[in-house]
């Protein structure tokens, strides 16, 4: 009886334990597989390198200063206006007291008079002919004093005529550079002003990287797009785009930022209302002249510490539980590199490199592919 | 006195052997249940013998079974290989002992001198000449190169001729004379007898078959093919910690089985002596 159950549990433990592999066995293989990462894979190609770009731009509208100088010695001059004030044309700048303006006047017509005698003095007739010549190049040099002098003297006259005030000669923002109620000598800088030069601008920005594909004189196929107003008292807007080319006419790199900044004129024939300041919608393409022989999405070049390059290219192997996916780190030397594309040298021949993957990667690890249907499925899980 | 003391000098002796013998496989069961870390820091350190596993830890046993594929893809190539053999073997050997110990043919004792000097020969000797044929039989790197010669093994068909060499030749006449063909003499009057020659047959075809080393690694070219008898080497050099449990796993079947047929082994040992005597 002991021997018969012994014999029975015997067997029961030999039926568990082979049972017991079994389950094992299909479990071992689905921890093994869930434990690899998914990779999506590529092959290189050979193709120029492209970059799409979609930035937002600026309308700027060109400006060009002018500078204002005081005529005369003043002893006190008044600003009218305020630094940043938007001035018309004819509106009063500064201003100089009558008296003084008065004063400068007489004082510059003695000095006419004198010079009138003197000359009066070398010749009454103003015939030269006889004189010595250093007489004559005095009353030559005292003529054109007089005139110098009459045209300062008829300028003062119409100061005192407007009350002392200077009116600008032209719209703009205004910008003092000195102090109001301060003397102004003949000829030092008043005041500057900031006006329209009727240039318009349309302005954009891009990183250093890809900043440096495009040169002065490029022209740029874009789009252009700005909302404007459906009706002129509506608050709705609409978009409205153009196709434009636009041709870079000036570029600045900004170390700061590590930028580069770009300015184009506006069309002639684009007919969009745009006030300084507006923002636009650019979207462009670049595409290089040169064709390369290994470009690969960029996200599969990785840099490692010493700023090399290394990709992983995908091989299979016979393991002893059938053929196994796995990475080898394969460096590459990046001949040019963008955003989206970049181009390779000592790429291996018809290499399958790893384009991304869930996990992170070792040289001779082993991976899953992601079949194209799984790889649609999650780019929409992800947009979702 | 002296009786006594020879006795207990001897039994010492025995003890001690059985200890020194016992004591491997006592330290890979024990060792076993260790923490594989705190096993791989100790032996990094010193070579100090575990006697009680601190802290006890099943991490191996899954470490070994699940968490590696190896072990278990290895353990199923040696049942592969071990199944067919054992049921092949069995059959022929039942046909070639009954057919050698109960007919006589022109070149039985020829036959069986050769079976006898096959039986002796070790396998090291035989790999090369199985090798050569199966070559040429295109079974080179197939299961079955390594199936075929322990299916034809001559050591089953010498235990079962000496088994059924006790069996009268009387009870297998008047079973022809009621009628029954050969076929039916083995089956219902010959097996029934000689029922813990098989058992012992069975259990000593495994342990042979089960731990087969010189065949697999001769015949089959792919490691993927290999028992996990030649392939526990590489199953502990992949990850050294898991090799005590991968072992015991690996002695598990071959325990529960011979637990099983142990009676009838005895019974057949004791079966052979009666015939000798």
């Amino acid at each position: 009886m002991v021997a018969e159950m012994k014999h029975k549990g015997l067997k029961i433990g030999l039926c568990l334990f082979f049972a017991v592999m079994i389950v094992a066995t299909v479990a071992a293989e689905n921890i093994y597989y869930d434990s690899l990462p998914f990779v999506t894979t590529g092959e290189a190609k050979k193709a120029g390198l492209s970059e799409s770009f979609d930035l937002v731009g600026h309308v700027a509208y060109g400006k060009k200063k002018n500078t204002l100088f005081s005529e005369f010695n003043f002893q006190s001059v008044t600003f009218l206006k305020q630094d940043g004030d938007t001035v018309a044309e004819g509106d009063g700048i500064y201003s100089v007291s009558p008296e003084e303006v008065l004063l400068l006047q007489k004082t510059l017509e003695l000095e006419a008079e004198t010079l009138k005698e003197a000359n009066e003095a070398i010749s009454e007739t103003g015939d030269l002919s006889y004189l010595e010549k250093d007489e004559s190049l005095q009353y030559e040099i005292n003529t054109l004093k007089i005139k110098e002098t009459e045209k300062k003297i008829a300028r003062l006259q119409e100061l005192y005529a407007a009350g002392g005030v200077v009116a600008a000669g032209e719209a703009g923002e205004i910008r003092y550079l000195g102090t109001s109620g301060s003397a102004m000598s003949a000829g030092a800088p008043i005041a500057e002003i900031e006006g329209d030069s009727g240039k318009r601008w349309i302005t954009w920005q891009l990183p250093a990287e890809t900043g440096v594909l495009f040169g002065t004189g490029d022209s740029v196929e874009t789009t252009l797009s700005v909302k404007e107003r459906k009706a002129a008292m509506s608050v709705d807007t609409v978009t409205v785009s153009r196709h434009v080319s636009l041709t870079i006419e000036e570029m600045e790199f900004s170390p700061e930022n590590q930028s580069y900044s770009f300015k184009a004129s506006v069309p002639e024939d684009l007919t969009l209302d745009m006030a300084d300041g507006t923002k636009l919608s650019l979207v462009f393409q670049y595409q290089s002249e040169v064709e390369y022989g290994n470009v690969v999405p960029t996200q599969a070049v990785i840099m490692d510490g010493q700023n090399e390059g290394y990709i992983y290219v995908v091989n299979s192997r016979q393991m002893v539980y059938g053929k196994e996916y796995y990475v080898t780190k394969t460096h590459v030397e990046i001949q040019r590199s963008l955003p989206t594309d970049t181009a390779l040298t000592n790429l291996p021949e018809d290499a399958v490199f790893v384009t991304s993957s869930t996990k992170e990667l070792t040289d001779g690890a082993a991976v899953k592919l992601m079949e194209p249907e799984e790889e649609e499925e999650e780019e929409q899980t992800e947009e979702e | 006195m002296r009786k006594k003391r020879s006795t207990a000098v001897l039994f010492t002796v025995m003890l001690l052997t059985a200890a020194v013998s016992v004591f491997p496989l006592f330290s890979v069961f024990l060792n076993s249940f260790t923490d594989p870390t705190s096993l791989a820091l100790s032996t990094e350190n010193s070579s100090k013998l575990f006697f009680l596993p601190y802290p006890i830890s099943l991490s191996q046993y899954y470490s070994s079974i699940l968490g590696t594929r190896e072990t278990l893809h290895f353990f199923w190539n040696s049942v592969i290989l071990t199944v067919p053999v054992l049921c092949g073997g069995v059959i022929v050997s039942l046909l070639s002992g009954y057919a050698l110990s109960k007919f006589r043919f022109p070149g039985r004792k020829i036959a069986f001198f050769c079976y006898v000097l096959l039986m002796l020969l070790p396998i090291q000797i035989n790999v090369v000449g199985s090798y050569l044929l199966f070559d040429k039989l295109h079974l080179i790197g197939t299961y079955l190169g390594v199936i075929l010669p322990g299916i034809f093994s001559p050591f089953g068909a010498f235990l079962i001729y000496q088994f059924m060499k006790s069996i009268p030749d009387n009870t297998l006449e008047s079973g022809r004379l009621d009628g029954a063909n050969e076929i039916q003499l083995l089956i219902k009057i010959v097996i029934p007898q000689v029922k813990a020659g098989i058992a012992s047959m069975v259990i000593l075809m495994l342990i042979d078959c089960w731990n087969m080393v010189e065949m697999p690694m001769a015949i089959l070219r792919e490691e993927n093919l290999y028992p996990l008898s030649v392939m526990l080497r590489y199953v502990s050099a992949s990850d050294p910690r898991i090799i005590y449990a991968s072992t015991i796993v690996f002695t598990i079947p071959l325990f529960l089985i011979f637990l099983l047929l142990k009676d009838h082994l005895t019974e057949g040992i004791a079966q052979s002596g009666e015939i000798k005597a």
